[in-house]
């Protein structure tokens, strides 16, 4: 037999080739400049091209054996998958999803981790409290200098209430410095948590008990002197979505060392691929929560000195928090 | 870009996209990453260091520090924690120096890369490159005090993780274990021009073209026409006629040529025999039969 009639592969490859072409001109226009280099019309044909290649390239493995064209096919398919595949949404609509449904709603989910977050911060907070009333030079153990600004268990009691009290530095700029300093530090804190959570989550939890520890160690020195309540009106007001955000973050650390170390019926690699994606979305709004606290404390705690207003926005904050979960997050 | 790391060979993995087909695509090899790393931890130390030098210059004669300080302070923060987040969200996974390096992040399983992937991948970069670049290189900022043996399992600990990549098959870091993302080479394929000449059926046959028996065309497989393929496909300028002469040579001798038309113009043998020969595996493949190899 001689090959005088016209080979199938040839034929369409050649009825074909076209789309190939305008398909491969768009994704390199996209691979160039972003997807937003394509207009109205182009975007439209993208797909329908996309999809037209897919199906060139079942067919051209079926019926050919040109290997130039499998792998030209292959590698055509490849690069508009990407640009078909990576397309986003609109950020401000993608934000607005995120914080109303998708982040309760994983909040909500890790609910157990969370519990295990906060019942650590809390066994933390209590064990530096006792141990640092017992013997209050354990304080210096527990809390490091620079969050101790110059307090500790031989300060005076006015001293301690001075730092209370004081504005910071006074003027506004200095505030968001102090602002931002907190939020980069606490936020950086947060991520650690998450990130060493597939260390089998070990790490995690001395990294919860400890910040745990510093806080129950300097409440103790103040209780010592009597201004126990004036501290916690201090500490609260922002400490509450701060404590949360740690806690949401330890949480989501927990998550990922569950599946590691109690994979269940899932392969280990896998569970950690979903579970790992929900965690970091988490982290994602504990560092907005980060932010929130660090404008409390940068600006609020700092220029509103009454105990009352204080403890008002502590409470008001606690209660929003918990209905904001419960209510978008419960499904 | 052909930066190929230790191994070698190239890890090939195939997805499965939403429309259950399977693309290949090759695993970027290590080195292709590391350069990338390095490249965009370049730019990212450039543009930083000229913010803080502006931030210099400006506050020199301001009142308005505290703005300033929190600016660059949140500008680095922003940099450092989501300069890769965000380019590879923006630019279908990859960042300036993925895009020198020619690699870009996918998701594992075939489905759209998320923007949930891209924030796991990267939030675990910190421990996994700062941390044990700081552990080399400034051992006593991160460990203080501690004794010396912890300094040691620690450090050995970060390496090992840092390390992670050379030693699975994705080249995957933990930030990829943890997403389910992989970094992968797009490789672009040139669609070359067609071997076969279009043919009119009912065309008479012209003098001297060579007609192959089906006996003839049986004795290959496919692995020897893509063989062959490449060879006519390569560039004619590097190519030497000793090549097209011996390959003919020997494919007259296995398929029993006629010794009375020994004598012929390799390429044109060889291009004529390939058409025919592509021409008998296809028609076999489409009647289910894939002659993978030759017979003998």
């Amino acid at each position: 037999m001689s090959a005088s009639f016209t080979l199938k592969s040839y034929a369409f490859r050649k009825e074909r080739e076209a789309s190939w072409a305008e398909l491969e001109a768009l994704v390199a226009r996209v691979e160039r400049r972003g997807i937003g280099a394509l207009n109205a019309d182009e975007l439209h044909r993208l797909p329908a091209l996309y999809r037209a290649a897919i199906s060139s390239l079942s067919a051209a493995r079926a019926i050919s054996l040109d290997k130039n064209v499998v792998s030209y096919l292959e590698s055509l398919a490849a690069r508009a998958y990407i640009c078909v595949y990576s397309t986003k949404r609109p950020f401000s609509r993608a934000v607005r999803d995120f914080f109303w449904i998708r982040f309760p709603a994983l909040v909500f989910g890790m609910r157990r981790a969370l519990a295990l977050a906060w019942a650590l911060l809390v066994l933390g907070t209590i064990t530096g409290y006792t141990l640092t009333l017992r013997d209050p030079d354990r304080f210096y153990s527990f809390v490091d200098e620079g969050m101790a600004a110059g307090r500790g268990p031989s300060s005076s009691h006015d001293e301690l209430l001075r730092v209370l009290h004081s504005e910071g530095g006074g003027a506004a700029s200095a505030l968001t410095g102090f602002a931002t300093f907190l939020f980069t530090h606490n936020a950086k804190i947060g991520m650690l948590s998450f990130a060493l959570g597939f260390l089998a989550g070990v790490p995690t939890m001395l990294l919860l008990f400890i910040n745990g520890l510093g806080l129950g160690a300097m409440a103790a020195i103040y209780a010592q002197k009597g201004i126990g309540f004036e501290f916690w009106a201090w500490v609260l007001p922002h400490g509450v979505t701060e404590l949360l955000a740690v806690a949401l973050s330890g949480a989501a650390g927990f998550t990922v060392a569950q599946r590691l170390v109690f994979p269940g019926r899932h392969a280990r690699l896998a569970g950690l691929a979903v579970e790992g994606r929900e965690a970091a979305a988490v982290v994602i709004g504990a560092v907005a929560l980060f932010f929130i606290a660090a404008l409390i404390e940068g600006f609020f705690r700092q220029l509103v000195h009454g105990e009352l207003p204080r403890v008002a926005v502590a409470v008001l904050t606690s209660i929003g928090w918990v209905v904001y979960f419960i209510r978008r997050g419960r499904p | 870009m052909s930066v190929n790391a230790s191994s070698g060979a190239v890890q090939k993995i195939s997805l499965r996209t939403p429309e259950h087909v399977e693309l290949p695509f090759e695993v970027a090899s290590a080195g292709a990453r590391a350069l990338a790393f390095i490249i965009d931890f370049a730019v990212l130390t450039a543009v930083m260091f000229v913010l803080v030098l502006v931030f210099e210059i400006a506050s020199a004669d301001s009142s308005e520090e505290g703005f300033l300080k929190a600016f660059v302070l949140l500008a680095t923060f922003l940099g450092r924690n989501f300069y890769f987040t965000f380019s590879e969200l923006r630019f279908q996974g990859q960042t300036f120096g993925k895009r020198r390096a020619g690699i870009r992040v996918i998701a594992k399983d075939g489905g759209p890369l998320s923007a949930e992937m891209v924030f796991a991948r990267n939030l675990t970069r910190d421990i996994e490159v700062f941390l044990p670049l700081t552990a080399i290189l400034m051992p006593g900022r991160l460990f203080g005090d501690e004794p010396g043996w912890a300094t040691l399992v620690s450090s050995a600990w970060l390496v090992v993780v840092a390390l992670l990549p050379l030693f699975n098959r994705h080249r995957a870091r933990v930030g990829d274990l943890v997403a389910g993302t992989l970094v992968v080479v797009a490789p672009k394929v040139t669609l070359l021009p067609d071997l076969v000449r279009e043919q009119r059926s009912g065309r008479k046959k012209r003098a001297g073209e060579f007609v192959f028996t089906q006996q003839q065309l049986d004795v290959y497989g496919i692995r020897e026409l893509q063989v062959l393929e490449d060879v006519l496909r390569q560039d004619r300028a590097s190519q030497s006629s000793e090549l097209y002469s011996s390959i003919c040579d020997k494919i007259k001798r296995k398929i029993g040529w006629n010794k009375d038309a020994w004598n012929v113009d390799p390429e044109a043998f060889l291009r004529a025999f390939y058409e025919a020969q592509r021409g008998r595996l296809e028609h076999k493949m489409l009647l289910g039969k894939r002659q993978e190899q030759k017979i003998r």
